[in-house]
């Protein structure tokens, strides 16, 4: 096991030393301080003055949720070059001339990549809270919950970008990762439009539709998001089929290990 | 007969159709300053990479002390050094080190004084704290070796370790493996340097076309001819 902390250490480490990394930090947070007018509240509609705390939520759900997708992008752009680098760099040499264990050097990576955007989105998410908090003097208990738990659509990004980056060209395993992500996006969304009442009365016959067998277990970070947005909420969900989408991500999740650390350990050196 | 640190048995290596490595078997006794030669592309890298379990035999056994070569408790106590040593450019010698005696279990004080010691032996004091991405070709050859001596293996694999050095640098090196050899080191050498193999090694093989054309020690090898540069033409040249 200790081996496999090192290299999750050291992958956090050398992310840190990217002087993109601390750029990228400044940005996001800049534009959350620069939209803070946003969450103060203070809209009047039809000369009547919103609630101004009610409004506050709203914007920051919208950003909870953008932020998340900035960084689904940010993530598989950064774990397309995992492998490859290492093997540039020597560093793969460095570790496995050692007494480390393939899985130990596959598993150190990616978490230590998850680690590492799980904490750059948190602080993010926090951000927020306070900027809210500050604003509104209404703190969002459930935010920095569901930032938690909407982190596991980062490692099943993390993970299947890596897995397909050992059969296909860096750029291509990424874009291939996201295409999959949106796809289920385009396929949950759609599924919670038409949930909606008003949607469910302009469009005669929606209510009735069964969703399609794969469109119940494809994976579910849509569903994921929708499910931090209610613990922020504190609504009850209601999800698509019968996984909850935690489960059914995370079962990705293991699936999509299991096949990089099966794949990584055939692999020739 | 002394204890067999290496056993090779009957490995052989395919990529595709081509086959790389050919039933090869030798051993290589504890204590042993052994040479693999052979002309480019004789399959003497993929050996090195098997040995260090980078890649996997088609069929044949490896043995590293008595534990199968792909099994990681066999690389606790092989050093290894590759023939282009990369160190990752954001990385100072001394941070490389570190990070080699930390995944081989030291703890970070000990890492630390491992690092001073290996640094002092290759002669890297005063460079040890610059990035990697300065080095030259020597300094990052001198760097790797003192990455593979780090916690005192029994084993140490080189693969063309004098590549890019100078003649002084050549020669540092050359005393260095010999003050590991006298201390009961194995030492693998992968080498093209004809003349520095005849004066440092105990035994070598030649291989050419993935397959051993003679194994033994150096002085049975050069009996008949005048000298090892000669054997290996002989070997490499005849089909």
């Amino acid at each position: 096991m200790k081996p496999f902390v090192k290299i999750v250490q050291y992958t956090i480490v050398d992310q840190m030393r990217h002087k993109s990394f601390y750029v990228l930090l400044a940005i996001s947070i800049g534009f959350i301080f620069l939209i803070r007018g946003c969450y103060s509240g203070n809209y009047t509609i039809n000369g009547r003055q919103v609630d101004n705390i009610a409004s506050a939520w709203i914007a920051s759900r919208i950003v909870f949720q953008v932020i998340i997708m900035g960084m689904l992008l940010m993530v598989s752009m950064v774990s397309m070059k995992i492998f490859t680098r290492d093997q540039n760099d020597g560093s793969v040499h460095l570790f496995l001339s050692r007494p480390v264990d393939r899985w130990e050097y596959v598993l150190g990576r990616i978490i230590g990549i998850w680690l590492f955007f799980l904490f750059f989105m948190v602080v993010l998410h926090f951000t927020i809270c306070l900027i809210v908090w500050f604003n509104t003097h209404e703190m969002m208990i459930g935010y920095v919950l569901a930032s938690l738990v909407c982190s596991v659509n980062l490692l099943f990004m993390i993970s299947a970008v890596c897995l397909f980056s050992l059969f296909l060209p860096d750029v291509i395993s990424a874009m291939f990762a996201v295409g999959l992500v949106c796809l289920g996006f385009i396929s949950d969304g759609g599924y919670k439009l038409f949930s909606v009442g008003v949607v469910k009365a302009l469009v005669p016959g929606i209510a009735n539709t069964e969703p399609a067998l794969w469109r119940v277990f494809f994976p579910k970070l849509f569903m994921v998001q929708a499910y931090g947005d209610s613990i922020i909420c504190q609504n009850v969900f209601t999800g698509i089929g019968p996984v909850h989408p935690l489960l059914n991500v995370f079962g990705f999740i293991v699936l999509l290990l299991i096949l990089t650390l099966f794949v990584f350990h055939k692999k020739e050196i | 007969m002394g204890i067999k640190m290496i056993v090779l048995d009957s490995v052989t290596k395919e990529f595709g159709n081509i086959t790389v490595v050919d039933h090869v078997s030798c051993q290589i006794q504890k204590g042993e300053y052994f040479a693999l030669l052979g002309p480019n592309g004789a399959g003497k890298t993929t050996i090195v990479r098997m040995l260090m379990g980078f890649i996997r035999p088609t069929s044949g056994t490896i043995t590293i002390n008595g534990i199968p070569g792909h099994e990681t408790r066999a690389r606790k106590k092989i050093g290894y050094i590759a023939e282009q040593n990369i160190i990752p450019p954001y990385l100072s010698g001394v941070e490389y080190l570190i990070r080699h005696a930390a995944l081989l279990g030291l703890s970070h004080k000990d890492a630390q004084k491992e690092a001073e010691r290996v640094i002092q032996i290759v002669s890297m004091s005063g460079s040890e704290n610059k990035k990697s991405h300065g080095y030259s070709k020597g300094m990052r050859q001198r760097m790797g070796l003192a990455a593979a001596i780090m916690g005192k293996p029994d084993l140490l694999v080189l693969d063309e370790p004098v590549s890019g050095l100078d003649p002084i640098g050549i020669r540092q090196v050359r005393n260095i493996l010999q003050d590991l050899r006298d201390c009961g080191m194995t030492i693998i050498l992968n080498s093209h340097l004809l003349s520095e193999v005849e004066k440092t090694c105990d035994t070598a093989a030649i291989i050419h076309n993935g397959r051993i054309m003679i194994n033994g020690s150096i002085d049975s090898i050069v009996t008949q001819e005048e000298n090892l540069e000669d054997v290996f033409v002989k070997y490499v040249t005849q089909e």
